[in-house]
This record gives structure tokens, C-alpha cells and sequence, in this order.
């Protein structure tokens, strides 16, 4: 029996031995995000408008966003990945990238939201994780559950690590927990953000940020200010912050 | 007294301090076997809430340690692959150091690590006592119930009488979302309840009322299973009733009814008034027509990349009576004056299992309207006018049948296979009677009395078959499409007039009387078949190749019949057959570039269009005619788009379009059915070229909320179709097609949109200006006629408070119309129309709504000043439990003012419309109805 499992175990999973060295990776994530139970939520939606929503829209199937993040020892860098115009038609995504360094716990992010781009350079905020009782596999990997709270959208955020990577980030900046993140689930489905691949013997990554990018200098608290400001007077208008901000 | 007081506040400093030194947790991670578990996770959380103070990792004999732990209530938690997480308290009260000593970890059992996480990959949670699945992960054949479900699940035994056990304990009882479940038999549940519809199975030790109460545990003999039911199937179905009646014999009935699940959608819905509005709102559209309301890029017709490919999306059918769609008897406005009796309704059916789509609608629209009204028509000429005035009466009644079925499969990811079938069939009944006077200047030309009656009936057949391929090479795309039209329209057309001509001193010269009986059939069938390839060349460079072929065959065959007293007699020089073909092949391609939001494409098609037509004179006159034409055209195509500043968009396009001129026009044939504007065909006509340039751009501040936008176009004629007419002393005018040279088409959209007060007044500003100018012939005088017309529109919501909403709008058009013949007669005509819509929540939940609209229309030229005022008024409350009804009374038209009117350039008509009548209505919504003093705001 104990036999099997091991097998088991190593047929799926990394070998625990080598977990004490220096990792480096390319993960590839793949974000859906769920308009139909978001705006479900806004306050001046009836239950007539939500019904009609998702008869209109439930079955409309979006492919979601690829994001990849790349780390090495303990800097990571998570950004869009290249996509392919084959849809015929190019848009120009909002620029996101987001670096970690675990080790000196400096975050370098460069974020365009509500027609900016700034750029926050500061120390990695301290998340408060709840460790839940709840494991499943990701992309081959066992993971556990933890929750935490975004205060400035009002969410409750599930992360489900995978204490097999021995680096402690996760895609949308999220980190902090004793292995990488492989699952980030925003409000019960609202956004999913899911490891569709996990390449942890990659010969060579790159963690350094785009050289020259033009922004506006910006403390993560001020930020939030803007950005809650936004979300609370667009409510007040009746009407769904969540297309021009990042949900 | 005091001493033992003293002692113990000492003591509980003492304590506070002694509990203010942190102290360090250690111990050792092992299986069951005494083994260590090395570099297994350990955690150190809070034990109130979980919250992660620390973490570490085992060393290689299995040991941790955690120094320095902030004093508190803590817990260890000890994970490693394929065991069961384990949670031990690791408080220190007095802050002493805690040896944990050994933590053995207990393997995953193999069935809960293979089947639960690794095959289905489903979480499993440990809750205490109970062990939870998601079941949507448990795949099981469509139709099972949720027992052949458990039978998949570790852990759980199904006997054959259908008596269940969870890890060797029977379960005694099933609860389906907390709920007991026809009473407590298990079985009940899971025999009948279908698998697909339960999204989690938990089972834990079934509790006693004591424990349930005092929260106390002991060892339980059997356990309780709970189904949690998946939330689209908790869905059921929304609808609503709408019925009202009026004064003036007014009376409206609106009903709609849904259902749908994940794969069906069903819907039903009706509208019966006599009042003008035809009751239906984009959200009964979305509501009636499910997923199916957008087709987003669905055009058939495959082309240059369009303004960079950028999704538009269709309608389905458009254009006017037999080839219109449903949609358009949904998004049919108010009609202008008359009195109105219209009768519409469907049913509308959709599946769809992602690989498989079906839909289907049926629709039978009906609607009739009588108008009495008056109308006058001015035209200029070189030295004279003519004028024109009627009093008229119609009756018209139109009823269709519509239905349209729908199948989209796709066969894997790459194919896809989709046909279309509609079919309309409809009748119509169009009743007139008219009496004009024509004057040339002052002086009487003629009197004309003609009653029209006009049957129609008509059907139509449509099929399509469409395939899409993508290929393994990733941007590599392939279209085709093909298509076939049939249509029948036959007409039979009873016409009776009498007209007088007057000469020069007002005396009767001559009297012309027309009493005929028309019968006109005409058919069309059009074949089309399109193709499209897309070929990546690099990352960022496509070439997109298409061809389109299309084949119009169109026949037609009028007997005209002259009544008299007895008999019925073949109008030989009226009646006619006529057949034409017309072919086109287009054949194009285009290089695009397309790269982090960056699109251009270059391109161009080469154009042939085949004209064959036959037309017959009937009996001895044996007018005959033949067009056997061809025409070759090069059609270029450039359009670019990007964005330049953040939430700012540009665009620029450059194509040409090339239109055939109608085998009708190139028919060298006088057409006389109309004696008082005679056409003759011209064979030298040549397609009409129009050179289309677009500039656009748009840019928006999402945080101040303000957005701009300004749109332009500007289409330069080559070949313009247009007509030379020459009119003879008794004003009958003598027309041919012709093509002209100079005409264009110049517009400029710009708008601006702005909150004065964040979310409480907003503004929209919109300006519109249009110069138009199409040269003709008059009596072999050049007319070049030039418009500008200029359309400014302002527009403020208001909403200050959350029961007060005012909405304001101004809408203006001015016209400033130029004739290069005939000066004098250039006019400046203003069409103004201002509104305000006032919404308030008074005391006991009663709404107020007040709409007053007021038209203005000027045109000094005629001497026009009319000015139209309506008010409407209602009042509204919800009733009934969750506001489930809502009571109106309503007051429309309390001026009774309302016309019917139009007004432009050389135009101008009058006619009754339903006045002034109060109305009461009740709405029963199962969902409740909602109601605001503020707008709906789009999403």
C-alpha cells in the first residue's frame, strides 16, 4: 500500500529531496473572469436583470487571458502573455507586470488602470493568510487552501498553494505562503486564475522588468484610494466599475 | 483587606508580564511507521481564526522549530503530499517552550488520492466530521440519478435495495440543502434526483436534537448525507402580465413567459393594442430571443478586414416588408399618427450543450392602421413651380408569419458547421383613396380622384450552409458559405381614377380615366457562395484572400387589365414580362498587419457584375427589349486603426464601392403605368462609383467620466445614378436614369459627454452636420441641389436624490436647402424638439412620472409654424407580496395635441392621431417588478 502511493508520488508529483534548492520556473495561468456573477452583486442589478443576464450571456464561453510568471530564487515577474492576433484584430491590453523580490521584500509593479500607468515601488505588504482545511490538485501539483481579504474591491480571495515549489508567490501579485500559488479564486468564481502549465526545470528565465516604461510614481496606498474611489462612485451611478478596473 | 488585593493585581502583572515573553515551538514530523517526513510544511497559525503567523520546513531527521513565537493561542499544522493534513494545539499558558514531541501523519486513503483528487480532480475537504466532495467533478452519464453518482464516490457503498453507508456507517438520513427531503426515507432523494443537478455530496455523523442544541459531540451510529443542489438548477422560470384599458375604446395586453437551464431556453411572448406603442423593449427582445439576442460577426458575405475586423454584430435579415427580420417588429418605433390596431407574438426555443446549438423561432406579426390626413408636395423648375396637394385616406392591414431554425455544430475545435433555414409568409391588404390638386404656378393644371386597392401576398424560402476550419498552424483560417433565396410576391392591384386637365384659362381640356385591374407576379431566386482564407505569414503580417459569387435570377409578369361596364380587356400596351439575370464575381485580397493593438490592412478586389435581361410587351404592340451588359471595376481598400493615448481610439479607412445600375433602367422601354411621370430606360447607364473616406477617433477619461468622440465621412460620386426629367404644359413629367458626375457626401459626428455634479447631472452633447449634393437634370438645365444640414442635440440627466430623476433633452435640425436653377426657392426649414421627463417616488410608495414633449416646425418658405405640445402623466405603485404587481393610471395627451406631421424640403403632410384618453394598467411580474425614479443606466 505505502508503495503504491509512493509511486504515486513520485509519478506525480516533485520529489520532495530536491525542493531545498533554488528553483527557478515559467508558469503559465490562465484568468477567466466571470462578468454574469459580478455585476449579479452590484446593488442596483434586480434578480430580472440578473435572470436576463445570464439567459443571454450564460453560455457565451470566453478562452480567458494567459498570464505567465517566471521566477528565480526569490524574484518573480508576472505579466500578459505575447498573444497571437489570430482573432484578426489587435487590442492593446492594459500593461500589467508585477515583480516580487522575497528576499529583500521589495515589489517593483507597473499597473495601467483608468487610462494611467503608474508605477509602485515599495515593500511587499504583509497578506494575512488563513490557512483552511481543504487540498486538491492543481496542474499535478497537491495544494492546500488559504483566504485572505482585498479590502479595497471588498473580495474574498482562496489561494490554493502548492508547498511542492518551494517559491512563495502566486499570479496577481498575491504571496507570502509557504509555496507558490497555482490557483487564485476571487470571490467564489467571480475570477478565476488557474496554472495551466507548470515548467519548473526551465534552463533559463528572466525576472528583469521592461526597460524604460514610462508612469507615474505612485505609492500601492494611494492608489488604492483612486481606485476605491472609482469603484464606490461608479456604484453610486449605477453602473459596473469592473470594465475599466482590474476586478 | 487591601493585601490580598495587592497580591492580586502583583500576580496578574506578574502574569502579563511573565505572558509578554515569547517562547519557541518544536517538534518532530513522522508517518505512521516512526519514519521522518523530511522537508515536510509546517505551519503556525492562530487558533482562533487560522490566520498563518510563521512557517518551516523539517529538517532531515523530520524536526522543526519555531523561535520566538509572540505569546497567544497557536496551532501547528503539519502538511506533506499524499497525507492527511494535521492540526495540533501549540499554546503555551504559561510561555514555557512546547515540545510537540512526535506528529504522526496519517497516509490519504489511495481511493480519495486517485479518484477524488487525481481523476476528478475534485477537493476534498475536512470538516471535523465531515468529508466533502464537489460532485460537479464526478462524471456520470446524462440522466443518472444521484445514486449511480454515489456509487463513484470513496467511501460510499449503494446496496442493491438502495440503502446507503459512508466508511462502514449507514446512512439514515438524506438532507437536499439542509433540508429534509419527503420526509426521511434516503432513498427518496437519491433515486429520483438526477446527478447533473447536485453540485456537492457532504456526509457527516448525523447529530441528536440534544447535540444539535448544546453542540456537543459523541460518537455517532449513523450519518446524515446532504445534496447541495447546483444554482441553475434552483432557476425557474420570469415572466410578466401587462394589461390595460382606456377612454376612446383604448386597450393594451402585453404577456411574456421564460424557462431556461444551462442548455434550454424556452420563451413565449404576446402584444395586442390599439394604442400606437408596439410594447416591446430591448429587454423583451434579450428575454424572447435568450442567446441568441447578438450573432456577433456573422455576415456571410466575406470581405476586406472591415475597420480592422473589429466585431460588429448583425441583425438578421433587415430591409423592409418580405425580407425583414423579427427583429425589426421589435425595434419598429412608434408610428406616426393614424389609429393603430397591431397584434404580434412568438415562441422561441434554444439548446446548446456547447458543441451543439439549435435554435428556433416562430413569430406572427400583424398590424393595421387607418390614417386621414393631407398632404403638399412643391417642386422647382426653371421659370415655374408646380404644386401639389391632396387630401388623403388610407387603410392598410398587413399580417406575416415568420419562422427561422438554426443548427451550429461544432464537429471538434477546429470545425465548425452551420445551416439556416427561414421561411415568412405574409399577406397584405393596402387601401387608398386620395384627391390632388396640381398647380403650375398659380394657375390650375389638374384635379385627380384615385382609389387604390392593393392585395398582396408573398413567401419567402431561405437555407444556408456555412463551414469554418481553423488549421492546426495556428492563424491559418478558412470560410465558406453558400446560400440560396427564394421569393414570390404577387400583387393584385385595382386602380380607378379620374383626372381633369385644365388649360391655360382654367377651362377643362381634357378628362383621362383610369379603371384597371393589375395583376403583377414577380419571383426571385438568389444563389450565393463566398470563401475566405486567412494565412498567417508571420506573428504580426496575415493575407486575407475572398471571393463572392452571386446569381440574381428575377422574373416578373404584369397583366394589366382595363374594366369597363362589361367587360375586360389586356392593357397591351401596359402589360409586360420581363427575366433578368444578374451575376457577380469579386475576387480581392488584402495584406494586414495586426500587433499590440496596431491594425492595418491593404488590399484590393477585382469586381465583374453580368447583366442579361428580356422584357415582353404583351400582344400585338410587342414592345420588346434587351440589355447584355457587362462591367469590370477595381475596387481598393486601406484601413488602419490604433491607439494612440491611453482610452484613446483612431481610426482612418479608404474603400470604393461599386453599384450596378437596375436592368429596369437599362431597359431602352417607356414605362407609362404611371401617366403623370413617364420613364424611360437609358442603355448607356454604367455603375455608380462612390469613393468612401473615413477618419474617427474617441478618447474617454474613465475617472472624471468625461468622454469624447468625433466621427467623419465624406463619399465622392464618380458615374452618380441620378435622373433628367423634362415636364411638359400639363406638368407630366418625362424622366430618364442617368449618371452624373460632382455629387458627394460630406458628415461630421462629434460628441461630448460630461458630469457638471459626479453621478447626480450629466450632460451629452451631440453635433451633427451633413452637406449633401446631387446634381440632376431639368429640362435640359443642370440643377445641382445642395443641403447642409446641421443637428446639434443636448441632453442632461439629472438625478439628485434617489427617488427624483429629470431628464431634459433638446433636439434640433436645421436644413438649409439650395436650388442653383431657381434661387427664390431656396428655403431654411428648423425642426426643434425639446423634452422633459420628470420620475419622482412620492409618500407611500407612489411614483409620479410626467413626460412632456413639444415639437416645433418651421419653414418660412411655406409659411409653416406649427408647434405640437404633449403631456403624459402617470402614476404608478407596487402591490402584492415581493412587489410582484404594480397598478398605473395613466393620462396621455392631455392637451390633445397629438398630429401626425412631417416636414421637409419639398414635402409636407398632416394627418390624424390618437388624441388625448386615460389608461389603467396592472403589471404582474413574477420577478417582481422594480421600480426607479432614475433611468437605467447601461450596465
Amino acid at each position: 500500500m505505502k508503495n503504491i502511493i509512493y509511486t504515486i508520488i513520485v509519478l506525480f508529483f516533485f520529489a520532495p529531496s530536491a525542493q531545498a534548492q533554488e528553483m527557478q520556473g515559467l508558469i503559465t495561468y490562465n484568468r477567466k473572469t466571470d462578468y454574469i456573477s459580478i455585476m449579479s452583486k452590484l446593488p442596483h442589478i434586480s434578480q430580472e436583470e440578473v435572470d436576463r443576464m445570464s439567459l443571454t450571456w450564460g453560455n457565451w464561453n470566453s478562452k480567458g487571458r494567459d498570464y505567465e510568471l517566471s521566477f528565480k530564487g526569490d524574484k518573480s515577474l508576472y505579466k500578459l502573455r505575447e498573444k497571437e492576433t489570430t482573432e484578426g484584430y489587435s487590442w492593446k491590453p492594459d500593461k500589467f507586470i508585477l515583480t516580487r523580490d522575497y528576499k529583500t521584500n521589495q515589489k517593483f509593479d507597473i499597473i495601467e488602470t483608468l487610462g494611467k500607468v503608474y508605477l509602485i515601488e515599495e515593500e511587499i505588504p504583509k497578506t494575512k493568510w488563513k490557512i483552511l482545511n481543504e487540498i486538491k490538485e492543481v496542474a499535478g501539483y497537491l495544494c492546500m487552501k488559504a483566504e485572505t481579504k482585498n479590502l479595497v474591491k471588498g473580495q474574498t480571495i482562496h489561494a490554493w498553494f502548492a508547498d511542492g515549489i518551494n517559491f512563495m508567490g502566486g499570479p496577481e501579485g498575491y504571496g507570502g505562503l509557504p509555496g507558490t500559488i497555482l490557483e487564485l479564486d476571487i470571490n467564489d468564481g467571480d475570477a478565476i486564475i488557474t496554472a495551466t502549465e507548470v515548467n519548473i526545470e526551465m534552463p533559463e528565465v528572466s525576472t528583469a522588468l521592461p526597460k524604460k516604461v514610462k508612469g507615474k510614481k505612485i505609492a500601492q496606498s494611494d492608489l488604492d484610494v483612486i481606485v476605491k474611489k472609482y469603484i464606490d462612485e461608479t456604484i453610486e451611478g449605477k453602473k459596473n466599475p469592473y470594465w475599466r478596473v482590474r476586478y | 483587606m487591601k493585601k490580598p488585593l495587592l497580591l492580586l493585581i502583583i500576580s496578574l502583572i506578574g502574569i502579563s508580564v511573565f505572558s509578554q515573553q515569547s517562547y519557541n515551538i518544536s517538534g518532530t514530523v513522522t508517518d505512521t511507521l516512526n519514519d521522518p517526513l523530511i522537508y515536510a510544511t509546517v505551519l503556525l497559525l492562530e487558533k482562533s481564526d487560522s490566520t498563518m503567523v510563521d512557517f518551516a520546513r523539517t529538517e532531515l531527521d523530520g524536526s522543526f522549530k519555531f523561535k520566538d513565537v509572540k505569546p497567544g493561542q497557536h496551532m501547528v499544522k503539519t502538511t506533506y503530499i499524499g497525507y492527511i493534513p494535521k492540526s495540533i494545539d501549540a499554546s503555551s499558558k504559561d510561555g514555557s517552550n512546547i515540545d510537540l514531541g512526535q506528529i504522526k501523519m496519517n497516509e490519504l486513503a489511495e481511493e480519495l488520492m486517485t479518484v477524488v483528487i487525481k481523476a476528478a480532480k475534485a477537493p476534498i475537504k475536512m470538516r471535523g466530521d465531515t468529508i466533502e466532495y464537489d460532485a460537479t467533478t464526478f462524471k456520470v452519464p446524462e440522466g443518472s440519478t444521484v445514486e449511480d453518482l454515489l456509487k463513484r464516490l470513496p467511501g460510499i457503498e449503494v446496496e442493491s435495495d438502495g440503502s446507503i453507508s459512508a466508511d462502514g456507517k449507514d446512512v439514515s438520513k438524506v438532507t437536499v440543502d439542509g433540508k429534509s427531503f419527503f420526509g426521511s426515507d434516503p432513498k427518496a432523494a437519491t433515486k429520483n434526483l438526477p446527478a447533473e443537478g447536485i453540485s456537492k455530496v457532504q456526509v457527516f455523523d448525523t447529530k441528536t436534537e440534544e447535540e444539535e442544541i448544546t453542540g456537543a459531540t459523541s460518537q455517532a451510529e449513523d450519518k446524515t448525507m446532504n445534496l447541495e443542489l447546483k444554482e441553475e438548477f434552483k432557476k425557474g422560470g420570469f415572466g410578466k402580465v401587462i394589461a390595460g384599458v382606456g377612454t376612446e375604446n383604448r386597450a393594451e395586453l402585453k404577456g411574456n413567459y421564460n424557462k431556461f437551464n444551462k442548455k434550454i431556453q424556452f420563451s413565449v411572448v404576446g402584444v395586442g393594442n390599439n394604442t400606437g406603442r408596439n410594447g416591446l423593449s430591448w429587454d423583451d427582445y434579450q428575454d424572447f430571443m435568450g442567446s441568441q439576442s447578438f450573432n456577433f460577426g456573422s455576415g456571410t458575405d466575406y470581405g476586406f478586414p472591415g475597420g480592422g475586423g473589429r466585431h460588429t454584430y448583425y441583425f438578421g435579415g433587415g430591409g423592409g416588408g418580405l425580407e425583414s427580420s423579427i427583429q425589426s417588429i421589435f425595434f419598429a418605433g412608434d408610428q406616426n399618427g393614424g389609429l393603430p390596431e397591431n397584434y404580434n407574438g412568438g415562441l422561441n426555443f434554444n439548446y446548446d450543450d456547447t458543441k451543439n446549438k439549435i435554435s428556433s423561432v416562430y413569430y406572427y406579426n400583424q398590424s393595421g392602421l387607418e390614417k386621414v390626413g393631407t398632404s403638399s408636395r412643391d417642386r422647382f423648375y426653371n421659370g415655374f413651380t408646380s404644386s401639389e396637394l391632396s387630401d388623403n385616406l388610407n387603410n392598410d392591414l398587413s399580417k406575416g408569419h415568420r419562422g427561422e431554425v438554426e443548427y451550429v455544430k461544432e464537429i471538434d475545435s477546429l470545425h465548425t458547421i452551420k445551416f439556416k433555414a427561414n421561411a415568412a409568409f405574409i399577406t397584405d391588404n393596402r387601401f387608398s383613396e386620395e384627391v390632388s390638386i396640381v398647380k403650375n404656378d398659380t394657375k390650375l393644371a389638374n384635379i385627380a380622384n384615385t382609389k387604390n386597392n392593393v392585395d398582396t401576398k408573398g413567401q419567402l424560402l431561405n437555407g444556408l450552409l456555412l463551414f469554418r476550419k481553423k488549421f492546426q498552424k495556428k492563424g491559418r483560417n478558412m470560410g465558406l458559405n453558400t446560400s440560396i433565396l427564394y421569393t414570390e410576391l404577387e400583387d393584385d392591384w385595382t386602380q380607378d381614377s379620374k383626372t381633369e386637365y385644365f388649360s391655360d384659362a382654367a377651362v377643362l381640356d381634357s378628362t383621362a380615366l383610369i379603371n384597371q385591374v393589375n395583376n403583377n407576379v414577380r419571383d426571385k431566386i438568389h444563389f450565393k457562395a463566398n470563401a475566405l482564407y486567412v494565412e498567417p505569414l508571420s506573428k504580426r503580417f496575415f493575407s486575407q484572400t475572398f471571393y463572392n459569387y452571386s446569381n440574381r435570377k428575377e422574373t416578373g409578369d404584369r397583366k394589366i387589365n382595363d374594366l369597363s361596364a362589361s367587360s375586360e380587356v389586356l392593357n397591351e400596351d401596359l402589360s409586360r414580362t420581363y427575366e433578368n439575370m444578374i451575376g457577380m464575381h469579386r475576387v480581392g485580397t488584402s495584406l494586414r498587419y495586426s500587433f499590440d493593438g496596431m491594425n492595418i490592412s491593404l488590399g484590393a478586389a477585382y469586381q465583374t457584375f453580368d447583366l442579361n435581361g428580356i422584357f415582353q410587351g404583351a400582344g400585338a404592340s410587342m414592345v420588346n427589349g434587351v440589355v447584355d451588359k457587362t462591367f469590370n471595376n477595381w475596387i481598393p481598400n486601406f484601413s488602419m486603426n490604433f491607439e494612440p493615448v491611453s482610452n484613446g481610439y483612431l481610426s482612418f479607412g479608404y474603400t470604393r464601392n461599386a453599384k450596378e445600375p437596375t436592368i429596369e433602367d437599362l431597359q431602352p422601354v417607356v414605362n407609362n403605368l404611371n401617366p403623370q411621370y413617364v420613364i424611360e430606360g437609358n442603355p448607356g447607364l454604367t455603375p455608380e462609383l462612390s469613393n468612401q473616406f473615413n477618419l474617427n477617433f474617441s478618447k474617454s477619461y474613465p475617472i472624471s467620466g468625461v468622454r469624447l468622440s468625433l466621427r467623419t465621412s465624406y463619399d465622392l460620386y464618380d458615374n452618380q445614378f441620378s435622373t433628367a426629367e423634362s415636364v411638359d404644359e400639363y406638368l407630366i413629367t418625362y424622366a430618364q436614369p442617368i449618371n452624373v458626375d460632382g455629387g458627394s457626401r460630406f458628415n461630421i459626428n462629434g460628441g461630448l459627454n460630461f458630469p457638471i455634479i459626479k453621478n447626480k447631472v450629466t450632460t451629452r452633447i451631440r453635433l451633427n452636420a451633413t452637406q449633401n449634393i446631387k446634381p440632376s437634370f431639368v429640362n435640359d438645365v443642370e440643377n445641382n441641389t445642395s443641403s447642409w444640414s446641421y443637428r446639434p442635440y443636448i441632453r442632461f440627466n439629472i438625478t439628485p436624490a434617489e427617488n427624483l430623476g429629470i431628464y431634459i433633452t433638446a433636439n434640433l435640425n436645421f436644413t438649409d436647402t439650395r436650388y442653383d436653377i431657381n434661387e427664390s426657392q431656396n428655403q431654411k426649414i428648423r425642426n426643434e424638439s425639446y423634452s422633459v421627463e420628470m420620475t419622482a417616488k412620492t409618500f407611500l410608495g407612489v411614483y409620479l412620472n410626467a413626460n412632456f414633449e413639444y415639437d416645433r416646425y418651421y419653414n418660412e418658405r411655406f409659411n409653416i409654424d406649427r408647434d405640437i405640445p404633449i403631456l403624459n402623466w402617470s402614476i404608478y405603485k407596487q402591490v402584492l407580496k415581493d412587489n410582484k404587481g404594480e397598478i398605473r393610471l395613466s393620462l396621455y395627451d392631455s392637451f390633445n395635441k397629438n398630429v401626425g406631421f412631417t416636414s421637409s424640403d419639398s414635402y409636407r403632410a398632416e394627418n390624424n392621431a390618437l388624441g388625448r384618453y386615460a389608461m389603467v394598467s396592472f403589471t404582474y411580474n413574477i420577478r417582481g417588478v422594480k421600480a426607479s425614479a432614475h433611468k437605467k443606466s447601461w450596465w
